[in-house]
């Protein structure tokens, strides 16, 4: 239910409104006061402003002078905003926000094996040769010479003795101080004789790989750190890919740091004592960036201070609807980015640590064969660790290169047999089984248990020096290793990120439109009806803290503002809008209708629109 | 007529003494002198003192006046600053109607003096992008051109006052008739042409009683001025009761002189030679005027403003100081570039120094837009969205606005010369403004009385070469003695148009110690407050010569005293 009057926009004479008033009938009087464009109200349908019926007689207010205003639809062509910047530009649209831009999530795997090479390669690649010595010389890389102990040397370094356990190969290996030391020296002995192969060929044979390959391969030491040490990192997900933000980008990565660096007791991904370099845009780097803007001017009026604006959003384009502006960054028309550097590397110091005691390897069986990566067998196995911890990676990238591993072989007229996976144990168990326990073999236990072991020695003890349980935590500082994209790609990858994110965007640059508008009353516009409305101020108007004041937000038949005389509505039909109390104008006609502020003065508003609605004249008077 | 109100004063005082003036040969028209010819004759100094005689004249009789004499009259400078406002209030309230019937060029105009942030149409200037783009970011353009400008959204980018100021200041202010206006002649005016008031014009008693008849012509085109009213109907002044009283205390009689082609006695009057205490001026009522209407309007008003026919480009410079480098400034002060970028200079100074910035979401700057104390504009976007301007002066901005708007509807540089037609508008000073302003004018400059004084009274009779004139006891005791007084030019008789009978042909005007007119006896030194005349004390005895407007010389010599204010002279033509 709706009360408001309609009469012709021509200009309103006393006589005018004395003959609608005359006319609306219903038992109604008009009362014209003596101030210009008083006019009187007849009742109108909800919602409607248009649709008389009965009208009740004149407004028993008295108002004060009018003030006219001007109120315009402002339907022009809004241009797109087409940015196109350089570095600064982008760091400066988006300030403090560009870290919650996500450009990228990279799969680690490249950066890891880039990594993991040079790091295996640090004291040169003579362990590669088939050659019990593997003839390390940190000396020989840049990487190597970063190397410092104790002594002020790459030998005494721990990083060197990580090197020495990832280029351990069957041929090199050194097992002395283990379980298996027995086992090299009477294969070792025999081998002398002539009858028996040496270790190493058994050990190759074992395991399956060649002499000179590493025991851990890189691939799986690879995916265990991506798995367990990248994924563990709380800004890391499940698939371990590392986000790039803009921010990140901007920054020539520097930002990583704070992402990737130490954090509810991670030790960091990247090492927070050496900064994070990689540059990203190039000198000549290019946004460009083209958006329509949703955000429509409409003309209002604070009925204290005077005519004012607003900006309204107008979204018609999906997925939301409620975007300032409207993005597409899987255009290539209206979103690019030039100028990012093609071979995309970064610096940075790769930190392992150890678990501060020896981690024993399970062996035996029950319970071992039961003790697996995700099932720990007891508080003392390695998989009851932390999983960023060295010695889990280890035993995970063994676990992952001899989980399957099935293997039988029998030496000395089957005098002495290893077996691998037989018997109906799983995969990957080891069983020796020799003459008289010659050479005490290792107990049974899985092939990563062994290398674990194995592992956590050559980790401790090198030719050069010994490291004492939790001393032997590394740090690589890596130059120039390869993000696994490049720049072009990179380009490109970033489409669907932004995309996804284009609503958020919005939201960084203009969300905060509702600062510059006016606390206007009411303002005028255009509905998606295709109708012209008064639009009675909502809450959601104003910037966010405001206060919206109003007692009887909406728009009255008579200034009494009795609920009954309500001639607004907050739903239209065919209007998606639920909030704001409206009420629909005609061209060419004239409403009057009334109105409290947030100040709660009445007021008598009458709405005279031109022939075609493009202006509306608005003559206000206060109550008196 | 009225101006002869003096007259049977006159009349009265000739009659006292008649008979002691019986002898004298005033009204008969004797022969020349010729060469070597002695005639004697005796002059009095009469003198009738009136005191507060109440002279009143009405419309018809001073319409009645000669014009010239009227034009004459200088009565106020008509500060006409309300009458512009006046116009421009009225050219906002045209009905939609009024509108239609002005040419283009002054629609446009209009429009431009109504432009307001909020309704301001910037299309096709340099800040058309840059206003769309600030709506499209959440700015509304309103507001940030009511910041940058200093005004409210609904305020007046120019208001009324400024643009009426500055039409006055360049437009009227440059037009030689509201520059200067005629007055006597002094040491500070030789030319007899004196400054009008700024933002105004002269007005003069015959401008009052004609109701400003030939302001059109006046003030169209003059000289390389193309004149700021086109069409000027219906000013109403005065009502047909008008009348103009004055009270006067003064010698009614005229002094005797010689006229010494034919050694006639001739009368010159007298009132012109007191006008400086002719009226007590601490008396209010020393000149009462009534008639004027209480509201004077023009019925009809038309203003024109002349465009360059060229695009003027704004300037991009602070250099020259302090208007910067566009040629508006170099253009004639009543050319419409000229104007605007005026007006916007004059609004541009109320503007304080400061400066707008708005912010997007992420806290990059938007839109910045400074101005400083000396209305140096610097407009500035993130990455330069909407093509700022280059900097240059807030007037320099207004310009191109103006220039662009002025053309609208497909007008070309040079057809946009602008027509405003006025109707009904108020002139906005009060009748008793004008009348305070024309009594204190009055007051100060007594002398433009003068010879309207004289006409009014119209007591001089032939055409006196000198006249003899003897201070009466009030004057300085030094003073008190007898002189002649050689005619000065406001003395000649005038025509019934207020015009001289004749030319002041004097090639030596004054009194000479010798018939070759080598030595000078006489000055213009101070004599019971006449610092205008030549003259000479005389004593019996005394011998002195004189050239008249002929050319002749004449030896006088001063006779024996009859009485105290007679003296006898033989008049001998020596040459």
């Amino acid at each position: 239910m709706s009360h408001a009057m309609k009469i012709p926009a021509a200009p309103v004479t006393l006589a005018t409104l004395m003959m609608i008033a005359v006319g609306c009938g219903g038992g109604g009087s008009m009362r014209a006061s003596g101030d210009a464009g008083d006019a009187g109200d007849t009742e109108a349908d909800g919602g409607d402003a248009g649709g008389s019926d009965s009208g009740d007689g004149e407004d028993p207010g008295e108002f004060g002078p009018e003030e006219t205003y001007e109120l315009r639809l402002n339907e022009g062509p809004v241009p797109p905003l087409t940015l196109q910047m350089n570095q600064a530009e982008v760091a400066e649209l988006f300030g403090d926000k560009a870290d919650e831009v996500l450009l990228l999530e990279l799969d680690s795997t490249p950066l890891l094996t880039h990594t993991l090479d040079q790091i295996k390669t640090a004291c040169g690649d003579a362990w590669q040769n088939d050659d019990p010595d593997p003839h390390h010389d940190c000396s020989l890389t840049a990487l190597g010479q970063s190397f410092e102990g104790p002594d002020g040397t790459w030998r005494t370094s721990p990083e060197y003795a990580m090197v020495r356990l990832l280029t351990m190969t069957p041929a090199n290996v050194v097992v002395a101080g283990t379980s298996s030391q027995g086992l090299q020296e009477l294969a070792d002995v025999l081998s002398d004789l002539g009858i028996l192969d040496d270790y190493s060929q058994i050990l190759s044979d074992a395991l399956g790989i060649p002499r000179t390959a590493p025991v851990v391969s890189t691939a799986s030491l690879v995916e265990s750190f991506q798995t367990h040490f990248v994924a563990s990192h709380p800004n890391v997900g499940p698939d371990a890919k590392l986000s790039f933000t803009l921010g990140d980008a901007l920054t020539n990565l520097s930002t990583l740091v704070d992402r990737y660096g130490p954090m509810n007791g991670h030790p960091g991904v990247v090492d927070p004592d050496f900064p994070v370099y990689g540059e990203v845009f190039g000198p000549d780097f290019q946004m460009i960036a083209e958006a329509e803007s949703n955000l429509r001017l409409v003309d209002g009026v604070d009925a204290n201070l005077g005519k004012g604006f607003m900006s309204v959003v107008v979204d018609t384009t999906g997925p939301t609807y409620d975007d300032e502006l409207e993005f597409d960054f899987q255009d290539p028309e209206r979103f690019s980015l030039t100028g990012i550097i093609e071979d995309l590397t970064v610096d940075l110091r790769f930190r392992l640590v150890e678990y501060d005691q020896f981690v024993p390897s399970c062996t035996g069986n029950p319970p071992c064969p039961q003790n697996l990566p995700g099932a720990p067998e007891s508080t003392q196995s390695v998989w009851a660790r932390d999983e960023w911890l060295i010695e889990y990676n280890i035993a995970a990238a063994a676990h992952l290169d001899y989980s399957r591993r099935v293997y039988a072989a029998n030496y000395l007229l089957g005098s002495a047999e290893v077996l691998i996976g037989q018997a109906g144990l799983p995969p990957g168990w080891v069983h020796y089984d020799v003459l008289f326990n010659l050479g005490s073999p290792p107990e049974d236990q899985y092939l990563w248990e062994t290398v674990l072991e194995v592992g956590q020695v050559a980790l401790h003890d090198t030719p050069f020096s010994t490291f004492t349980e939790g001393q032997a935590d590394v740090a690589f500082t890596l130059h120039d290793v390869p993000v696994g994209i490049t720049g072009s790609e990179a380009a490109e990858a970033v489409r669907p990120y932004l995309q996804e994110q284009a609503s958020d965007l919005s939201d960084f640059i203009l969300g905060d439109y509702k600062k510059n508008n006016d606390r206007v009353d009411f303002f005028y516009r255009r509905a998606d009806d295709g109708n012209l409305y008064a639009y009675f101020v909502a809450p959601s108007d104003r910037p966010e803290g405001d206060s919206y004041d109003y007692e009887a937000p909406g728009f009255y038949s008579r200034s009494d503002l009795d609920p009954s005389r309500k001639v607004s509505d907050t739903a239209v039909p065919g209007l998606t809008d639920t909030e704001h109390e409206k009420v629909r104008l005609e061209p060419g006609e004239t409403t009057v209708l009334y109105f409290a502020d947030d100040n709660g003065d009445v007021y008598r508003a009458r709405f005279e629109l031109s022939a075609d609605g493009s202006v509306a004249d608005v003559h206000l008077a206060p109550e008196l | 007529m009225r101006r002869l109100a003096l007259l049977p004063l006159v009349a009265l005082a000739l009659g006292c003494a008649e008979d002691s003036v019986a002898s004298l040969t005033e009204g008969e028209d004797p022969a020349a002198m010729s060469v070597g010819e002695t005639r004697t004759a005796e002059l009095r100094y009469l003198r009738l003192d009136v005191e507060g005689f109440k002279n009143e004249l009405t419309l018809e009789e001073l319409r009645a006046m000669p014009r010239s004499i009227l034009q004459d009259v200088w009565l106020a400078d008509l500060d006409i600053t309300q009458l512009m406002v006046n116009s421009l209030e009225k050219l906002r309230t045209l009905s939609d109607e009024e509108v239609a019937e002005l040419g283009e060029p002054a629609r446009n105009m209009r429009r431009l003096l109504l432009f307001t942030p909020d309704n301001a149409v910037l299309d096709g200037t340099k800040l058309e992008e840059l206003v769309a783009l600030s709506a499209a970011v959440g700015i509304p353009p309103a507001k940030a051109l009511a910041n940058l400008f200093g005004t409210e959204v609904t305020g007046e980018f120019i208001p009324p006052q400024v643009v009426a100021e500055v039409m006055l200041d360049l437009v009227v202010g440059s037009h030689p008739n509201a520059q200067f206006r005629r007055g006597p002649v002094d040491e500070e005016h030789p030319d007899g042409m004196w400054p009008v008031a700024p933002r105004s014009v002269p007005l003069t008693l015959a401008d009052v009683i004609t109701n400003f008849e030939d302001m059109q012509e006046r003030f169209g085109p003059v000289g390389d001025h193309p004149g700021f009213v086109s069409e000027a109907k219906g000013l109403t002044v005065i009502e047909d009761d008008f009348r103009m009283t004055t009270r006067v205390n003064a010698n009614a009689l005229p002094f005797k002189g010689l006229d010494l082609t034919n050694a006639s006695v001739a009368s010159v009057n007298s009132i012109a030679a007191q006008i400086e205490t002719a009226h007590d001026y601490s008396s209010p009522d020393w000149i009462e005027i009534e008639g004027l209407v209480d509201d004077p309007r023009v019925e009809r008003l038309t203003f024109t403003v002349l465009e360059d026919d060229a695009w003027v480009p704004g300037g991009d410079a602070r250099e020259p100081l302090p208007f910067g480098n566009s040629p508006a400034w170099d253009l004639n002060p009543w050319i419409f570039e000229r104007l605007i970028s005026q007006m916007a200079q004059v609004k541009s100074l109320e503007v304080p120094a400061h400066c707008d910035s708005y912010e997007l979401g992420t806290g990059a700057e938007a839109f910045r837009a400074c101005i400083d104390d000396t209305g140096w504009v610097e407009l500035t976007t993130f990455n330069d969205v909407g093509s700022p301007p280059p900097p240059a002066y807030l007037w320099d901005l207004d310009l191109e606005i103006a220039q662009v708007r002025l053309h609208d509807g497909g007008l070309s540089e040079g057809e946009a010369d602008i027509e405003l037609t006025i109707k009904d508008v108020a002139v906005g000073v009060s009748p008793e403004d004008l009348i305070e302003q024309t009594r204190k004018n009055l007051e100060l400059h007594p002398e433009a009385l003068a010879e309207f004084a004289s006409l009014i009274t119209d007591s001089t009779v032939g055409d006196a070469d000198f006249y003899y004139y003897r201070p009466g006891v009030e004057a300085p005791a030094a003073d008190q003695a007898d002189w002649l007084f050689f005619v000065a030019e406001s003395d000649l008789r005038l025509d019934d148009e207020g015009n001289p009978v004749r030319d002041y042909a004097y090639d030596a005007p004054g009194f000479w110690a010798d018939a070759d007119l080598r030595e000078k006896i006489s000055s213009a030194d101070e004599v019971d407050g006449d610092e205008l005349h030549e003259k000479v004390r005389i004593e019996p005895g005394d011998v002195l010569y004189v050239q008249d407007d002929e050319g002749s010389v004449f030896r006088l010599t001063v006779g024996d005293k009859p009485g105290r204010s007679r003296v006898t002279l033989e008049i001998t033509r020596v040459r």
